[in-house]
């Protein structure tokens, strides 16, 4: 019985993982790197746990194995929290929410140099893109170009000025880290929801000064279709 | 921080067993899991009425969180304890024992070191550290190896010279100070805790063949560090998502506080090792030193590390290592911050 349901808890678990890589929901929590190993650590537990039912009903009583009958131990049972939660209704990516819950951006660019900005008008911008080079690459004339962002909106209470914004991760979603513009000039869409904003972008306010959040005076916003990957 | 839930780390129930049928049901190992399985069944159930009662987009992203952790944690876990059972099981006892120099300091050293092989986070060292344990390697050697292992493998390496481009200073000042934390704490450990207050889970295979050993304690380490490692993911996930902004950014600019709060803030969010340089780059209002001490701190002490430790090595350890190990780290990281940063 005890070595029937411990059998039965691995399966639930590899089963979770491998069904994460299945649905491609995976990516709503780790890397697309992450794929392959969680595919083989799912497969692990899965076979762990075929081995573990074989052996439960293939023992003819659990008599001789008693002594290691008591030892599942309780906390085991935890893992039925995110395994359950995962095949049941596997959480959403990050969003406004998060946006709105980290702490203000201070991120150190990613390169010293960037490369001059691209032809295009408007130019397309990630809000990552945007935000590194309004706030390290300023002389690159990025304020003089009329420039699209596409992210989801995050609607800001009492306020009409919204953010576009877009989530980073650098390895799982508990370490996200959000960049975002401060968007005005348009009505903000309903919260999370993926939009593409055209306008022209402005140094992050003064009032602001301990957020260095770059500001885009919006003409025109309009649908844009959630990409594969959520986070950029 | 020590003893993050009141989770029970043993259940031994090795007491003789009364009689009465409604005891026996009480007594029964099976009963206290099937409470919580049916307690966490309901609440999963209930839980569209659960998001009602919450903030339910906070609740959302608690869970994105929690489930995140647990899924990038998870393979890490899988590969510590194979490699770990195959240790327990296969490699004859004393191999490893007679493989480490006889000498104390130098056996520290080479355990220190050979972290650097494996690659992977501190999920997987916990586990393997317990397999050397097992296998009768000196406790100052197997902790050095747990501490060292999740900081100065290459890939956290090579992670962190990319999240600090033009810097390679700040990759040796982590090497070194990890190192040197890892190999500080467990000869002070060593020296000055008596060596019963590690206390190893039982080999969960007692007999059979080297198959069935082996499956069986592939599925106790796993079932049993797995669980620690949800209390750990849930109660990280708390801090990611309770902690108010702009709390952390408010001490940048004053040296030590900063330091000490970010060494304080690895203990707490508990992100992989893989990962907490670019989380450490992104304080870029902070010193080079505060930046490293994160790092250094991060892969040796946090939450989710001392759940799972708590579950592998007794409560009373983890009471004591963790502080221990913190100070240390801190201390380590001031040193080569002033040196090489």
């Amino acid at each position: 019985m005890r070595k029937a349901l411990a059998a039965t808890l691995l399966l639930l678990i590899g089963g979770a993982l491998i069904r994460l890589f299945v649905s491609g929901e995976y990516i709503y929590y780790v890397k697309d790197t992450m794929a392959l190993p969680m595919l083989l650590a799912g497969s692990v537990i899965c076979a762990l746990g075929f081995v573990g039912w074989w052996s439960a009903t293939s023992a003819p009583t659990s008599q001789t194995r008693h002594a290691e009958g008591g030892h599942l131990p309780a906390v085991a049972w935890l893992l039925l929290l995110p395994v359950v939660a995962i095949h049941l209704s596997p959480p959403p990516a990050l969003g406004a929410d998060a946006v709105l819950r980290e702490s203000s951006l201070t991120v150190a660019p990613a390169a010293s140099m960037y490369p001059p900005l691209p032809v295009g008008d408007p130019l397309i911008l990630t809000p990552r893109d945007a935000v590194e080079r309004v706030l390290y690459d300023a002389d690159s004339g990025i304020l003089d170009r009329r420039v699209r962002i596409d992210g989801f909106a995050v609607p800001l209470e009492g306020e009409d000025a919204w953010y576009v914004a877009r989530i980073s991760l650098a390895c799982c979603a508990a370490d996200g880290v959000a960049y975002r513009i401060r968007v005005t000039g348009v009505p903000a869409p309903p919260t999370d929801e993926w939009i593409s904003v055209t306008g022209t972008l402005l140094a992050p306010s003064p009032e602001t000064a301990d957020l260095p959040i770059p500001q885009l005076a919006a003409e025109t916003v309009g649908p844009f279709s959630e990409p594969g990957n959520p986070y950029d | 921080m020590s003893a993050p839930t009141g989770t029970p780390a043993q259940s031994s129930d090795d007491t003789p067993r009364p009689r009465g049928a409604l005891v026996r049901v009480v007594r029964d190992p099976l009963f206290g899991p099937g409470v919580l399985a049916v307690g966490l069944l309901v609440a999963l159930l209930a839980r569209p009425w659960i998001v009602q009662q919450f903030d339910a987009p906070g609740f959302s992203t608690w869970s994105t969180i929690f489930v995140a952790i647990v899924v990038q944690a998870l393979p890490f876990l899988v590969l510590g304890v194979v490699l770990s059972a195959v240790l327990t099981v296969y490699v004859p006892a004393r191999w490893l024992t007679r493989a480490l120099p006889r000498n104390r300091y130098a056996a520290v050293g080479v355990a220190g070191l050979s972290g650097a092989v494996l690659p992977g986070c501190e999920c997987a060292s916990v586990p393997l550290a317990g397999g050397f344990l097992r296998q009768g390697v000196p406790q100052a050697a197997a902790l050095a190896f747990l501490l060292s292992a999740p900081a100065i493998n290459p890939v956290v390496l090579i992670a962190t010279a990319v999240a600090f481009p033009g810097n390679p200073e700040m990759v040796l000042a982590r090497f070194v100070a990890s190192l040197a934390a890892a190999c500080t704490v467990a000869l002070l450990w060593a020296r000055f805790f008596p060596e019963r207050l590690l206390r190893l889970p039982a080999d969960p295979a007692g007999g059979g063949s080297r198959r069935d050993r082996f499956r069986a304690t592939t599925e106790h380490d796993l079932l049993h560090a797995g669980g620690f490692l949800v209390v750990g993911a849930g109660i990280a996930a708390t801090v990611n998502v309770v902690v108010p902004p702009g709390v952390v950014d408010a001490v940048a600019s004053q040296p030590l506080l900063a330091v000490l709060v970010l060494a304080l803030l690895a203990v707490i969010i508990a992100i992989c090792s893989e990962a907490d340089a670019f989380v450490a780059a992104s304080f870029s209002a902070f010193s080079p030193t505060a930046q490293l001490a994160f790092m250094v701190v991060g892969p040796m002490v946090d939450v989710k590390l001392i759940a799972m430790q708590v579950g592998w090595f007794g409560r009373r350890f983890a009471a004591r290592f963790a502080p221990l190990t913190f100070v240390v780290a801190v201390v380590m990281a001031l040193a080569v911050g002033a040196v090489l940063l």
